[in-house]
């Protein structure tokens, strides 16, 4: 484990966060840098970055003050996100939000999936490198 | 509000109702701007909003936005979205908010003033 809580085994980067929304800028700069470890270009970071805010925004309302497990998994040429969080009590969710939250998500995530089971929830999330601006770019 | 670590930073100005926003707007700020827009909306029927220095927007910034723009209308004031930085340009496309937000006034010019 460095300095700043990160935990790095194999290919796995693992980060918990309170549930605080004061931490949602770590989570967004540790997809940064992690997006960086695969050779993400900067839009494409924008985007793993955007979609891993939408992802924690989501879980933190869900969460009820429960902490916030994020794995960053390194695959070729992209990043994936399996974030969830222990739910034992009522959660706040603001509709409109996640609705506006799942559009964004449509649109920057590769693929997306959401899951809520007995005492938890989770986000699983991909991001690569977008082939298709580098086909264009060629 | 000085700026915090992630850049933020909101000034609002009852003297000519503009309120600009830099930095990043997430759940742990976005509020601030719902609030900063009613205490300009307190003293003046128009708010102008100023996104240009924007430098992140999520999910949650973009409900303080629709926020604002209903509290304009509860009060029959004006609410314009003055300019937007490209990161917020492409969230409001991608939502479909770009027209609702930036189609212009919410309500008649001749609702315009400051309240009597």
């Amino acid at each position: 484990m460095n300095g700043n809580g990160v935990k790095i085994t194999a290919e796995v980067i693992s980060l918990r966060i309170p549930a605080d929304p004061r931490f949602l800028r770590v989570a967004r700069m540790a997809a940064s840098s992690v997006g960086s470890l695969v050779g993400l270009a900067l839009d494409d970071l924008e985007d793993l970055k955007i979609g891993v805010g939408e992802v924690v925004t989501s879980l933190l309302e869900l969460g009820n003050g429960n902490e916030l497990t994020l794995e960053f998994q390194l695959v070729d040429l992209g990043v994936e996100l399996f974030a969830y969080v222990e739910l034992d009590g009522p959660s706040e969710i603001d509709e409109e939000r996640a609705a506006l939250g799942l559009q964004i998500l449509d649109v920057v995530a590769d693929e997306h999936q959401f899951s809520l089971d007995t005492g938890r929830a989770a986000i699983w999330f991909r991001r690569s490198v977008d082939t298709l601006a580098d086909v264009d770019e060629s | 509000m000085p700026p915090d670590a992630s850049g933020f930073e909101i000034i609002a100005s009852t003297d000519d109702g503009m309120v600009r926003v830099a930095g990043e707007v997430d759940a742990a700020t976005a509020d601030q701007i719902a609030d900063a827009v009613a205490e300009v909306l307190d003293t003046r029927l128009e708010v102008v909003l100023d996104l240009s220095q924007v430098t992140y927007m999520d999910s949650s910034g973009l409900r303080a936005l629709i926020l604002c723009r209903q509290a304009a209308e509860g009060r029959s004031a004006r609410f314009e979205i003055g300019s937007t930085s490209p990161e917020v340009a492409r969230l409001l496309e991608i939502t479909g908010l770009a027209e609702t937000l930036l189609g212009g006034p919410s309500v008649r010019p001749d609702a315009l003033g400051e309240p009597g």
